[in-house]
């Protein structure tokens, strides 16, 4: 056909973008891609490989028995001790402590499990942390909450505070 | 240290507490479906032959064309890893509702693209025989290095205008259609689950399009000191018209069905539309958005007043349709996540903050750049009359026929 040149140069056009892009794709799918599923399968043993970095409770009883004894037996008994401390490879190496254990001890921590949702249990102690400070006797509440002032009453390992008066104002949260 | 508990009523499970799909996910579907409008009125040029449409053939192209590159930037904005939304090209897992995305939005956009570049040809070459330099290389490129502006070669262009644009048209409704479906398949969310959502995110979507095309026509031939045309824009309305009644009767019946069989989940609908939502669903989406638009444009159609009354009249009513669809996809998007999976509980209120990545600045910026970019277009490839003026001031070269410039 005559007066067809530009359409054919088109078409070819196209052609080589769909084709570059087929090509392309070919390249760009791991070798793994889609052995098992829609997922690498080379990713499962790269994980596999990563060495654990936690080493739950019994990594730390070996050295502090007391203390996870201690846990045990308050309300904190089913906190695993690397949810406010560090993981245990940051701490030791080889069986030997290598470094000091780091922890969190901000109060923005302790909310993640205290702070009050409406989906969480009523027996869970829950709290909005501004009107629980202020009831307890915080004076000034206001950004500074979130620093280690929860730990001014509760003490982490066991967290019922010895004076029964701050308890009841303390957890003054359930009631909602 | 902020308030960490969002207002709420009622009892919400932990995950109801967050709206995860933000102001963006509301800018996502709104953009395609300009997108889809503009390109259905250029089909009507196009396939169709509507003469009346031929001032909006190109303008209607062009603009489809510029919001179709950004339908994806609110989404690449909403993403915290962007880089991977190529993914669901290279290895698209069609377990996940969004894996077609990748095939519908480049299938789409190469018929687009080659609709124009066929629309455009002749332009192309006149403009590289005018020029000089670089210019003339840009467009000689452009051109493919084909110069053949002969009846015959036009004939071909229109007659490939013409399947692409009528394949065009599936290919804007499956991708609209698409979005809607995005919506529409989620079983989890009752105001959101229903088959009816893919159709209802098209008509909208028509709509929302037509709308944008009438303003921007009017602003550009008032820019360009051009006159508007009469039958085009009493076109336009017409089919404005026609879309909006479909589109208004199809949001009604969806929530006269949810009334009526009055299933659990009617109770938190209607709540969240007629008390969370009533300025958003009621009054935005519905009154001032829906039955006043109505209204006017039914003056333009059954009155046919004056010109420069039916051109304000129109204008009116596509501002105020565009604040319709905006409306409907808020109340889509933000208001299916202000209820609790439960059902009996609202988190209150989502106020995207002015500076925020996924906040009010942003979402305006994303809306105008498909604007500024239409702009752009219009500097490299003219969207109104270049040929009829070429036509007046060209003379035909020694050995070169004289080839009737019309359009297309």
């Amino acid at each position: 056909m005559e007066h067809t040149k530009h359409i054919w140069r088109v078409g070819i056009l196209v052609i080589v973008a769909i084709t570059g892009f087929v090509f392309f794709r070919v390249l760009l799918i791991p070798p793994s891609y889609g052995i098992r599923g829609s997922y690498r399968y080379d990713n499962v043993a790269e994980q596999m490989a990563i060495e654990p970095r936690h080493g739950e409770v019994r990594g730390c009883n070996e050295c502090h028995d007391e203390r996870v004894d201690e846990l045990r037996a308050g309300p904190h008994e089913n906190v695993a001790c690397e949810n406010c401390h560090a993981p245990l490879s940051t701490h030791v190496k080889d069986d030997e402590k290598e470094w000091d254990m780091s922890v969190n001890k901000t109060g923005e921590w302790c909310v993640r499990c205290h702070l009050f949702l409406p989906a969480r249990p009523k027996s869970h102690p829950q709290i909005d942390p501004v009107e629980h400070l202020v009831k307890v006797g915080v004076k000034q509440v206001g950004r500074d909450w979130s620093d280690v002032v929860c730990f001014k009453c509760h003490e982490p390992h066991d967290p019922t505070p010895e004076d029964e008066d701050t308890v009841a104002s303390g957890i003054d949260g359930n009631a909602k | 240290m902020p308030i960490l508990v969002p207002e709420h009523t009622g009892f919400l499970f932990p995950n109801d507490l967050h709206v995860s799909w933000s102001l963006m996910i509301v800018m996502y579907p709104y953009i395609t479906g300009l997108v889809a409008g503009a390109f259905i009125v250029s089909s009507l040029y196009h396939v169709f032959g509507s003469e009346r449409f031929a001032p909006v053939g190109r303008l209607s192209l062009g603009a489809s064309f510029c919001f179709l590159i950004f339908a994806t930037a609110p989404l690449l904005n909403h993403l915290g890893h962007p880089e991977r939304a190529f993914n669901i090209m290279i290895t698209p897992n069609f377990r996940s509702a969004m894996a077609g995305f990748g095939i519908l939005y480049n299938t789409y956009m190469l018929i687009l693209a080659l609709e124009i570049w066929f629309v455009w040809r002749q332009d192309i070459i006149l403009i590289a025989r005018h020029s000089r330099g670089i210019k003339r290389q840009f467009y000689k490129l452009l051109a493919l290095g084909v110069y053949d502006i002969s009846a015959e070669a036009l004939a071909h262009d229109r007659k490939a205008t013409r399947i692409l644009a009528s394949i065009g048209i599936p290919a804007a409704c499956a991708l609209h259609g698409y979005v809607g479906f995005l919506f529409g398949a989620l079983k989890s969310n009752p105001w959101w689950s229903t088959p009816l959502m893919p159709i209802v995110f098209l008509f909208s979507a028509v709509v929302s399009g037509i709308a944008a095309l009438i303003i921007m026509y009017m602003i550009s031939m008032k820019i360009t000191g051009r006159s508007i045309s009469d039958e085009c824009v009493d076109g336009l309305s017409k089919m404005l018209w026609a879309f909006l009644i479909v589109t208004l009767t199809l949001e009604i019946l969806e929530i006269v069905t949810l009334a009526y069989e009055a299933a659990e989940e009617w109770q938190i609908i209607s709540s969240l539309l007629f008390s969370k939502l009533s300025l958003e669903y009621v009054g935005l989406q519905m009154m001032m958005g829906g039955f006043v638009p109505l209204i006017l444009l039914a003056i333009i159609v059954l009155m046919s007043p004056t010109p420069p009354i039916r051109n304000t009249l129109a204008l009116i009513s596509s501002l105020l349709l565009l604040v319709q669809v905006f409306a409907m996809r808020w109340n889509v998007v933000i208001g299916g996540q202000l209820f609790s999976k439960s059902l009996r509980g609202f988190r209150d209120g989502y106020q995207p903050s002015f500076f925020e990545r996924e906040g009010v600045l942003a979402a305006v910026l994303i809306l105008l750049a498909p604007f500024a970019a239409t702009l752009v277009f219009a500097r490299v490839l003219p969207l109104f009359d270049y040929i009829d003026k070429q036509a007046q001031t060209r003379r035909p070269g020694p050995g070169e026929q004289q080839v009737p410039l019309t359009s297309e």
